[in-house]
């Protein structure tokens, strides 16, 4: 093994030497022996019986890198399908530990080539190179047992997605080279285990920072990598330092030498490959270090989901993500089923009916409203279509469908990549013999231009997986393939139909947030300042508050339109405008309902231009007219322009407080000190406690009697209540739709005064 | 309980009540459920606390005595947080029946995701806002377009109509607000006598006209809400305490309230008073970004939408959470909220393309609309609440009525 160089030749190599490697403890560091592995394999192997079946033996040939990722999945299981029960038996990938203790494990499925192909795979699969993305597990994304029930959203996110494919991936605590994204780290476990033993290292200092993280994303498991991601130096140390180990057997080659890879090819020097082209291919984000995906709280959204970016999670996805994982319950999920595509039988699949059919029952909702969830969850690719597999949406037919698998969870925070698009491409470019679609057609040209430099590699990839795929059963080619498409659907969505991923302009949280709220003695004392009101603030029982909404509404529901329609007629439901016009701000005769509502309460018959109106008569039958004109001037104040803060603060004062003004208000004498003593400083708020206090003198004492009065019981008497509009004889005869004058045209621009006249005359509405 | 803290004035007496809230009658929380008197150390903790509040104790440092008055507060909070929701209040409240609202108009004209919207008072008029870049004013009854304006800036997140009818703002990714007078002199350039009024550090998020046409607030994702002055553009008032982007706003509805209400990235709605810049109240028990805040119609309460897929409802007495608007089949986050003018309707726009209606006071849904073909981003119920308009990244908005 010792020498297996890179070279496209690997696999071959690696399989006779590496038949006795065991994984390091990198890999699959819980088997020993590389037998030990493959036997066990089976019996993780979540998938579903056919599941083996769907494991490509890609393995078996060359590990192609393409394969890594069935490769991993169940080597053993190729072409044989687990008993049921067998499998049943398996614990739950979680809980890898049981793993370590593999080796003595019965050699369920030991003979067949194992050595060799577990020799490869060995070293292959942990080693995804990069690019190796599309042949990760087929099988549906979480047996059943494979996730936790409801796995809390930060445990999904962590595992979840690799749970499938996980399989075959070490359990965190020790082995950790999942994190790795390409799973270098693995192989590198690996190589270290031909020679029996890993040594851990230090990793040095240098450039491999990144360069721990494959260029790959898909490399390995996926969703481990992902998350951990940059457990940089991770794989490093678990490399090992001697000579002997296989170099990245298959991860070969190409990758070492790319540097991508990060182990390097050269077997001593561990870093001879790794430091030379640090994070080259790896994207658009190679350079620079993501920030850390376990940091980024769900609830972030951001911007770009694209690029070298990690995918920051949308708290929806989580949510749905539990709901994928509930749906695939054993007991409580859609049961799944053999469904025939022409000819070809795709295990473990469902119908758009079954889907529909199970969100109805379990959540109780409408038949509508199921179809549209579910619609949305297949248009977030956790559910593709096996039919036309192009458009995701979900019909409530007898279409096929089949869950993700977690590998390609929209939420794996690995990002898709450019190299990984451009594989895909390239291997649709040959599948297809140049005919691409349109958008694919240009995103390929462009990919071929930006990422030239690797472009072999790319071709290599593409040219491997397809060839590893050639050697899967046909229902197993069209699994794969559907779900490598329904992965960059989502994730490349064609130009014009929209992205389910974007998400807007970014948006920061408290974690990351820009805004720097300094820390100081300040901070603090207005902190405290906050509390001390805190505490101090009269708390109404919830009991009350409730009872005064039930009011309220009782209250208002008469007058809502929607709630309880609208006489005579709702204009936007039969296109006429009497309502608007008899409630227009100023009528003669307001409605029943209008002048009811000016006695609900004070603020009510304020805001009503007619009723201030109203209110500004009778006050002139009692001679206390200046208090309403006073709190208008008080709120052309507050609310004016700042350069006329002083104008009008002389102007009230002239007209209202000054010593025998025409109409000086009735304030106490305490509020007019203090008023007169901040008139000497003008600024905005400085009428407030004056104009509170004819507010309330207002309030408490002559809308009272306002209410009580001869005129308010005329116009309540005279209130007309429109008749409601009686059906149009014929319906279809559209009614003409007339604008009317804009409010712009009614009040010539430039003419401030009279523009803050409207403005206080039509206060904000609620 | 409410007594206990209020009457907490610094007196040796109030050392006596160290055993909290428990004394007084007041509580309705199954005393389990209280957090300080459960074991001695708490105890002992919160006496300690209290004599530094008291000044009995010299505090060591400020964050010391910043702390003990966090916990105060959190269990003066805590021991109203009773286990009961408005719909067990309510339950004397008819339920309401069948609901049939369908979109009475749709207005298509936008050449991207639209992203906000406004009523004109004139019970008619909308202004709206994409990303795209462009703002129109549409009179939404007869679905014409009246005035068109392209921003130079995409993302235009937030606009308003100025009370008066006169006067548009808007601003998105330009860190800008910008106000537009409305004319029909068709020689006039609209986009001449635009005026910048607010300068952020980071994208509007939303702005709305105070009570004239003078004045605009506005908030930011650079964790900030402004007070400006419209002719000027002087920065008359700023409000800071959020820890992160703040996404929304919302004026108090009564004219004496003179506040309003704020909601953000942090999670958190803090209630501000426009005058000091102080903020009064703060909530936090969303567990995601706040998208939206409305307040109940008279001014007591307020409703929040957030990306955890819920609607909540504060009450500014209670001065707590009084109740939340979820449903396990909903797992998109809202994105816009507003109340029917009785305030017994939630309406609530979905990232899930829908339209959800709730009874504010029983807590249930009412009944789901469909009809956009992507996420919601805005809706507002019409001024005298005949309709609603929402606003959708589908291009297009819908009235509802």
């Amino acid at each position: 093994m010792a020498g297996a160089g890179p070279g496209p030749a690997l696999p071959g190599a690696s399989r006779k030497t590496g038949g006795g490697a065991p994984r390091g403890r990198g890999g699959d560091a819980r088997c020993s022996a590389p037998g030990a592995r493959l036997r066990r394999r089976p019996l993780l192997s979540p998938g579903p019986g056919d599941g083996a079946a769907l494991v490509p033996g890609a393995a078996r040939r060359c590990a192609p890198p393409a394969a890594l990722g069935s490769a991993r999945r169940g080597p053993a299981g190729r072409r044989r399908r687990l008993p049921q029960t067998r499998r049943l038996r398996c614990p739950p990938p979680p809980a890898p530990a049981p793993r370590r203790r593999a080796a003595p494990a019965p050699p369920l499925m030991g003979g067949e080539t194992a050595v060799s192909s577990s020799a490869v795979r060995a070293g292959t699969a942990p080693a995804r190179p990069r690019g190796a993305l599309p042949a990760p597990c087929p099988h549906p994304p979480a047996s059943p047992r494979t996730l936790p029930a409801a796995p809390s959203p930060a445990r999904t996110r962590q595992r979840a997605p690799s749970a499938c494919c996980l399989q075959s991936v070490p359990p965190p605590s020790r082995s950790r080279p999942a994190r790795c994204r390409y799973g270098p780290a693995g192989s590198r476990g690996d190589a270290a285990g031909s020679s029996g033993r890993s040594r851990p290292r230090r990793p040095p200092p240098a450039p491999l920072g990144h360069g721990g993280r494959p260029p790959n994303a898909l490399g390995t498991a996926p969703g481990a990598a992902g998350k951990r991601g940059r457990g940089r130096g991770r794989g490093r140390r678990r490399a090992p330092g001697c000579p002997g180990r296989a170099p990245g057997s298959d991860r070969g080659s190409r990758q070492g030498e790319r540097g991508g890879g990060g182990r390097g090819p050269g077997g001593g020097g561990a870093g001879a490959g790794t430091g030379a082209v640090p994070g080259l291919s790896r994207g658009p984000g190679a350079g620079k270090p993501r920030p850390r995906a376990e940091r980024s709280a769900p609830a972030m959204t951001v911007g770009g989901p694209r690029g070298g970016h990690p995918r920051l999670q949308m708290p929806c996805l989580s949510k749905m993500e539990r709901m994928i994982v509930s749906m695939q319950d054993p007991d409580m999920g859609i049961k799944m089923r053999n469904q025939r595509l022409l000819i070809t039988v795709i295990p473990h699949a469902m119908t758009g009916n079954d889907i529909v059919e199970w969100l109805i029952q379990k959540y109780g909702i409408s038949e509508e409203e199921s179809l549209h969830l579910g619609n949305l969850i297949v248009k977030h690719g956790y559910i593709y279509p096996l039919k036309d597999p192009r458009s995701l949406t979900l019909r409530a037919d007898e279409s096929p469908y089949r869950f993700q698998t977690p590998y390609f969870w929209t939420s794996t925070k690995w990002p898709a990549t450019e190299l990984d698009y451009a594989i895909y491409l390239a291997k649709k470019n040959i599948r297809k013999q140049g005919d691409l679609i349109e958008h694919e057609k240009d995103n390929y040209n462009l990919l071929h231009k930006r990422i030239n430099h690797t472009w072999d590699f790319v071709v290599m990839q593409a040219r491997e997986q397809l060839r590893a795929a050639k050697q899967r059963r046909k229902g197993d080619r069209i699994v794969i393939d559907c779900q490598e498409q329904a992965y960059w659907l989502v994730n490349r969505p064609p130009p014009g139909a929209p992205s389910v991923l974007e998400q807007g302009p970014e948006r920061r949280n408290c974690h990351t947030s820009r805004v720097q709220l300094a820390k100081n003695m300040d901070y603090y004392k207005r902190e405290i300042e906050y509390c001390r009101k805190a505490m101090a603030r009269t708390r109404v029982k919830s009991s009350i508050c409730l009872e005064g909404y039930i009011k309220f509404n009782e209250q208002y529901v008469p007058h809502d339109p929607i709630m309880s329609g609208c006489l005579p007629s709702n204009p936007w439901i039969t296109d006429d405008t009497t309502y608007w016009a008899m409630n227009a701000p100023t009528v003669l005769t307001p409605t029943k309902l209008r002048v009811e509502r000016w006695g609900f309460d004070f603020s009510e018959l304020l805001t009503d231009p007619l009723g201030r109106a109203q209110l500004l008569e009778f006050l002139k039958k009692e001679f206390s007219a200046e208090n309403l004109s006073f709190w208008e001037a008080c709120e052309e104040l507050r609310y004016g322009e700042q350069s006329r803060i002083a104008e009008i603060v002389d102007s009230i004062y002239q007209q209202f407080l000054a010593p025998g003004a025409t109409r000086w208000v009735n304030i106490d004498s305490k509020t007019m000190e203090r008023t007169l003593e901040g008139i000497k400083t003008p600024h905005r708020y400085v009428m407030d406690d004056a104009q509170m206090h004819i507010y309330m003198l207002m309030k408490k004492d002559s809308y009272p009697r306002f209410l009580k009065s001869e005129l308010y019981r005329n116009l309540l008497a005279e209130a007309v209540i429109p008749p409601e509009t009686k059906k149009r004889v014929f319906p279809f005869m559209r009614k003409q739709r007339h604008s009317s004058p804009s409010p712009a045209l009614l009040l010539p621009a430039g003419d401030a005064e009279d523009k803050i006249k409207g403005a206080t005359a039509v206060p904000e509405e609620s | 309980m409410c007594k206990s803290f209020s009457c907490y004035c610094p007196g040796i007496q109030a050392l006596s009540e160290f055993i909290p809230i428990f004394i007084c009658g007041y509580i309705h929380t199954p005393p389990t459920l209280v957090l300080p008197p459960a074991n001695p150390e708490a105890d002992f903790v919160g006496l300690h606390h209290r004599l530094m509040f008291l000044g009995l104790i010299p505090t060591s440092d400020i964050t010391h005595e910043r702390k003990s008055f966090q916990w105060q507060s959190f269990s003066a909070r805590f021991s109203n947080h009773q286990l009961f929701a408005v719909h067990q209040v309510a339950e004397r409240v008819e339920a309401l029946g069948q609901f049939v609202m369908k979109t009475r108009r749709t207005l298509k004209g936008h050449g991207n995701k639209v992203l906000c919207m406004d009523w004109c008072k004139d019970k008619r008029r909308i202004v709206s806002s994409s990303q795209d870049g462009k703002v129109i004013v549409w009179d939404s009854f007869t679905t014409n377009k009246e005035h068109a304006v392209t921003m130079p800036c995409t993302w235009v997140m937030a606009c308003a109509y100025a009370p008066s009818g006169c006067a548009i703002a808007c601003g998105g990714l330009d860190n800008k607000c910008s106000v537009y007078p409305l004319t029909f002199d068709k020689n006039e350039n609209m986009a001449a006598k635009k005026k910048s009024v607010a300068m952020h550090t980071n994208y509007l998020s939303a702005c709305s006209f105070t009570n004239s046409d003078m004045q605009i607030l506005t908030a930011s994702g650079d964790g900030t809400c402004a007070l400006w002055d419209v002719e000027s553009g002087q920065l008359l008032q700023s409000f800071h305490g959020h820890g992160a982007d703040v996404l929304c706003l919302d004026l108090a509805p009564s004219e004496t309230g003179n506040t309003f209400v704020s909601g953000g990235c942090d999670k958190k709605a803090m209630v501000w008073d426009m005058r000091s810049g102080q903020c009064i109240q703060s909530f936090e028990t969303h567990d995601s970004d706040i998208n939206s805040v409305r307040y109940y119609p008279s001014g007591d309460a307020f409703a929040s939408g957030s990306d955890d897929a819920t609607c909540r409802l504060y009450d500014l007495r209670a001065d707590r959470e009084v109740a939340i608007y979820s449903k396990e089949s909903i797992i998109f986050g809202a994105s816009s909220v507003d109340f029917s003018l009785s305030g017994r309707l939630l309406f609530a726009g979905y990232n899930d393309y829908t339209i959800n209606v709730w009874d504010v006071l029983k807590g249930s849904r009412v009944s789901i609309l469909f009809g956009h073909e992507n996420r919601v981003s805005t809706l507002r119920v019409s001024p005298d609440g005949t309709a609603f308009c929402s606003g959708s990244w589908d291009h297009t908005l819908r009235i509802w009525a």
